[in-house]
C-alpha cells in the first residue's frame, strides 16, 4: 500500500546537495510535490531554480540525497515514467536546423500518447508557422514552440522553468489559459519556476520558496496571502509573540529602533494583534513577500 | 522505430533544405553524376580503352556516391550529439536506442560501399578495407565527444608501425579470417557508439556545452579564439589598437574602422599564424617517428612536406567559410555602422569592406602560395608532384569569387558557403590535375596562369556588379 502511495508521488526528494566547483548551491534540500497540485518555485536569480530542477529530472549529478519521481530514482527513470513527464527547459532545446513540422514529427514517434490535435490546434491558436526553420523563429515563437513539444503527449508532470520569460503579455495570456482550460483539468501537476508573479497569481496553488540552497517555505499561495503578515514591533514584544510560523526575522543591531518580523498567525490571533497599540501590521502583496522571503 | 530512424537520416539534407534552398542539394548530385564521366572520358578516349569505360563509370559513381554519403554522415554526428542534450537523453523516451541504431547502420553500411567499389579496382572484397572505414567514421565519432581523440589519434598514427612492429599484430590470425574482423568492426561500433552517447549528469552538461561552443565557431557565433593558448595569436586587438590611433588623428580614416566591425576571423594573419605555430613541432614530430623507424622509405619521408601542404592548402577553405559565416553574425554590427552619420555611404561601406575582405583572402592566398613554392623547393617531390601541388594551390584562387558575393542576400548564419569551398577547389583540382597528367603539354605553368586569369576576369565582373548594388551590407538585409 505504502509503495502504491510512492509511485504515485510525483516528485520527492531528501537531503539534496548539490555544488559546482566547491560553491554549494543546494544545500540538504528536501522537497516533496503532491499529484495534482500546482507549484511555483520562486527564488531570486543565482538561487539554483534550474539547478534544483535539472536534479530532481535526474539530468544532473547530485551530491548526496536522493531525487524520486513516480517512485522511481531520477535518472533512471522507465520509459512508463518517462511518458508522464513534461519538460520545458530555460534554453531552448528545439533542433533549429529543422522546421516546426520536422521536429513535432520526430517527437510524434518517440511519445505513444501525442495528441496530433491539439498540437495543431496550439500552433494555429499561437500563430505558429509549421514549414519555418525553427533558427528563423523570434525567440518568443520558440519559447511557444518549446511549451507545444511538451504539452504535446499530455504529460501527468509538466516541469517547466520560466516558461513565459519570453512570451509578450498576449502570449503569456495564452499559455495559462492553456494551463487552466486543459492541463488542470486533467489533474496535471506542474512544477514551474517564474519571475513573473502577476503569472503566479494567476495559475499556482502553492508557492516554494528557494533561498540559500533550500526549500524555505512551501504553502497553499491563498493560504500563505491570508495569513502572513509583517509586524513591526520593539524586539521585547516581538519576542512575546507567538506566530504559527515566523518566515523572516532580519537581525537589526541597534535594538532601540522597531524591529520587523515576517510570520504567519492564525485568523484568530490576526483579530487579537490588530487591537494592539504597540505594534503595526501590513498585509504584503506576493512581490513583498518574494523580495522578503528570498532575502 | 523505422520511422524515427528515416526522420534522423533526414535531418542534414533537412537543414540544407530550411536553411538554404534545394539548389546546393541539386548541385551536390550533379557533382556526384557528372564527375565520374568527366573524369574517365577524357582518361578513356586518351587510352582508347572503352570497354572499360562502363566499369569505370559504375566504380567511379559508387565512389563519389560513398564521398556524398560520407559528408552527409559528417554532418549527421554533431546533429545526433546536440539532440542527444540531457534533457532529451533523461526524458524523451527510446531516443537513444533510435540514435544509436540510426548512427549504427552507416557506420556499418558506408564502409560496406566503399569497400565493395574498392574490391573492383583490387583482388575482390577485403574486410579489412572495410574495417579501416568502420576505424575512420568511428574516430570521427568519438572525435565529437573527446577533443583530445583526434589529436592522440594524429600523434598515434604515425608511430603505429612502430607499435605495430613492437606488438606483431600484422601477423595476428584475426586479418586473415574475415568473420572475425567483422565481428571485431561491429564490436568496436556497439562500443564506440555507446561511449559516444554514454554520457550523464554535469559531464553531460559540459559536453552539451562544448558543442554547442564548437557549432558557434563554425557557424561564426564565437567571434574570439576558444581555446586560450591561441589569443597570443589573435592579432585583431593589436590591429584594433591601430586603427583607433590612426582615425584618432584623421577624421579622413574614420572609414578604415569599418572592418573591424566584422569580427577577428576575417583578419587572415590569425588563421596563417596558427597553422604557422603548430606546422614545426608536426614536422618535429614526424621527424622523431621516422628517425625511430629508421626506414626511411620514399613514401615516409614525403610525410613531413604532404602535412606541412596539406595544413596550409586547407586554409583558404576555412576562411571563406568562416568568413561567410562571421559576416552573417556582425549583421547587427554592420547595421549599426549603416546609420553612423561620420562614415561615408553605403555604396562606399560596400567598396571599404569588400575590398578589406579581398586583401584578406589574397593576402592568405599569397601566403599559401609562399608556403607550397618554399616546401616544394626543398621537398623530394618529382617533377610531376611539384606541378599537381602548383595546380592544386592555384586551384584555391577562385574562391577569391566567393568572397565577392552580394551579402545582403544571405539567408542565415547556415549558409556558410562550407560545401561550395569545398566542391570547387576539389572539383577543379581533379580536372586539372588529370589533365596535366594525361596531356602533358598543358603544363602547370599554363594551368596556372589560366586560373589567374579566370579568376581575375571573373572576380572583376563581380567587383563590377558589386560597386553597382545598392548597399551590400548589412548581411541578410535583401531577405
Amino acid at each position: 500500500m505504502q509503495m502504491q502511495s510512492a509511485t504515485q508521488v510525483p516528485v520527492h526528494i531528501t537531503g539534496l546537495n548539490k555544488s559546482f566547483d566547491g560553491q554549494s548551491v543546494l544545500k540538504d534540500l528536501n522537497w516533496q510535490i503532491t499529484p495534482g497540485s500546482i507549484v511555483g518555485l520562486l527564488g531570486r536569480n543565482g538561487a539554483g531554480k534550474s539547478t534544483l530542477i535539472e536534479c530532481l529530472l535526474g539530468l544532473r549529478d547530485i551530491d548526496g540525497g536522493t531525487t524520486v519521481m513516480y517512485g522511481e530514482e531520477a535518472g533512471k527513470l522507465s520509459v512508463q515514467t518517462r511518458e508522464k513527464i513534461g519538460y520545458v527547459p530555460q534554453r531552448s532545446e528545439l533542433f533549429d536546423w529543422l522546421t516546426a513540422r520536422q521536429m513535432l514529427s520526430y517527437f510524434r514517434h518517440l511519445y505513444p500518447r501525442w495528441n496530433d490535435g491539439k498540437v495543431h490546434a496550439l500552433m494555429q491558436a499561437w500563430e505558429l508557422p509549421f514549414d519555418k526553420a525553427i533558427s528563423k523563429l523570434s525567440v518568443g515563437q520558440k519559447q511557444r514552440l518549446s511549451i507545444i513539444r511538451a504539452l504535446a503527449h499530455e504529460p501527468e508532470l509538466l516541469i517547466l522553468d520560466e516558461p513565459v520569460s519570453s512570451l509578450d503579455p498576449a502570449g503569456r495570456r495564452a499559455f495559462l489559459c492553456e494551463l487552466i482550460d486543459n492541463v488542470i483539468e486533467k489533474q496535471t501537476t506542474i512544477v514551474f519556476s517564474t519571475h513573473i508573479l502577476s503569472d503566479l497569481e494567476r495559475v499556482a496553488m502553492d508557492v516554494a520558496f528557494l533561498n540559500q540552497g533550500r526549500i524555505t517555505h512551501q504553502q497553499a499561495l491563498d493560504e500563505m496571502m491570508d495569513s502572513t503578515v509583517r509586524v513591526s514591533a520593539r524586539p521585547e514584544v516581538l519576542n512575546q509573540l507567538q506566530p504559527v510560523k515566523t518566515l523572516h526575522r532580519p537581525v537589526q543591531k541597534n535594538s532601540a529602533d522597531k524591529h520587523k518580523m515576517l510570520a504567519q498567525f492564525s485568523e484568530e490571533q490576526l483579530h487579537q494583534l490588530q487591537e494592539r497599540q504597540d505594534l503595526r501590521l501590513e498585509k504584503l502583496g506576493l512581490e513583498d513577500l518574494f523580495i522578503e522571503m528570498t532575502e | 522505430m523505422i520511422k524515427t530512424i528515416f526522420d534522423i537520416w533526414m535531418q542534414p539534407i533537412f537543414a540544407r533544405i530550411n536553411s538554404a534552398s534545394r539548389k546546393s542539394l541539386w548541385i551536390a548530385l550533379g557533382l556526384v553524376l557528372l564527375t565520374p564521366p568527366a573524369i574517365f572520358l577524357p582518361i578513356m578516349a586518351i587510352k582508347n580503352e572503352w570497354n572499360k569505360l562502363p566499369l569505370a563509370l559504375v566504380v567511379g559513381l559508387a565512389a563519389s556516391l560513398s564521398l556524398l554519403l560520407l559528408v552527409w554522415f559528417v554532418a549527421l554526428v554533431p546533429m545526433m550529439l546536440l539532440q542527444h542534450s540531457p534533457a532529451n537523453a533523461g526524458l524523451a523516451p527510446g531516443i537513444k536506442s533510435r540514435m544509436l541504431a540510426a548512427l549504427a547502420l552507416p557506420c556499418v553500411l558506408l564502409p560496406l560501399a566503399m569497400a565493395f567499389a574498392f574490391s573492383f579496382d583490387n583482388d575482390g572484397f577485403s574486410a579489412r578495407t572495410w574495417f579501416l572505414g568502420v576505424l575512420v567514421l568511428l574516430a570521427y565519432v568519438a572525435s565529437l565527444r573527446s577533443k583530445w581523440l583526434l589529436t592522440l589519434l594524429a600523434l598515434f598514427l604515425p608511430a603505429s608501425p612502430i607499435v605495430g612492429e613492437y606488438l606483431k599484430w600484422q601477423s595476428l590470425a584475426l586479418w586473415n579470417s574475415p568473420v572475425l574482423v567483422a565481428m571485431l568492426g561491429l564490436a568496436l561500433i556497439a562500443a564506440v557508439l555507446s561511449w559516444a552517447f554514454g554520457l550523464h549528469g554535469d559531464a553531460h552538461f559540459e559536453h552539451q556545452k562544448a558543442l554547442h561552443k564548437l557549432r558557434g565557431q563554425l557557424s561564426g557565433d564565437n567571434m574570439q579564439p576558444g581555446q586560450k593558448i591561441w589569443q597570443g595569436f589573435n592579432l585583431y586587438n593589436y590591429f584594433w589598437r591601430r586603427g583607433m590611433a590612426v582615425a584618432e588623428k584623421s577624421r579622413d580614416r574614420l572609414a578604415g574602422l569599418l572592418p573591424f566591425a566584422l569580427g577577428p576571423q576575417v583578419l587572415w594573419l590569425n588563421s596563417f599564424l596558427m597553422v604557422a605555430v603548430m606546422i614545426p613541432v608536426l614536422i618535429l614530430y614526424f621527424l622523431f617517428f621516422l628517425d625511430q623507424k629508421g626506414k626511411g622509405g620514399a613514401d615516409d619521408q614525403n610525410m613531413p612536406y604532404l602535412v606541412t601542404l596539406m595544413a596550409f592548402l586547407m586554409l583558404p577553405f576555412i576562411f571563406v567559410s568562416t568568413t561567410r559565416a562571421s559576416l552573417y553574425q556582425t549583421r547587427v554590427e554592420q547595421a549599426l555602422l549603416c546609420l553612423v552619420p561620420v562614415l561615408p555611404d553605403p555604396q562606399q561601406q560596400t567598396r571599404t569592406l569588400m575590398s578589406f575582405l579581398l586583401r584578406q583572402f589574397l593576402g592568405l592566398w599569397l601566403a599559401t602560395l609562399a608556403v607550397t613554392v618554399a616546401v616544394l623547393y626543398w621537398s623530394p617531390f618529382s617533377s610531376q608532384m611539384t606541378g599537381n601541388c602548383l595546380i592544386a594551390c592555384f586551384c584555391l584562387l577562385p574562391l577569391a569569387v566567393m568572397i565577392l558575393k552580394n551579402n545582403a542576400a544571405m539567408k542565415s548564419q547556415y549558409e556558410t558557403a562550407l560545401l561550395t569551398a569545398f566542391c570547387l577547389p576539389l572539383v577543379l583540382a581533379l580536372l586539372l590535375i588529370g589533365l596535366h597528367m594525361n596531356y602533358p603539354q598543358f603544363t602547370a605553368g599554363i594551368i596556372c596562369g589560366g586560373l589567374l586569369a579566370g579568376t581575375i576576369l571573373v572576380a572583376q565582373w563581380r567587383w563590377q556588379r558589386l560597386v553597382r548594388a545598392t548597399a551590400v551590407f548589412p548581411a541578410g538585409r535583401a531577405v
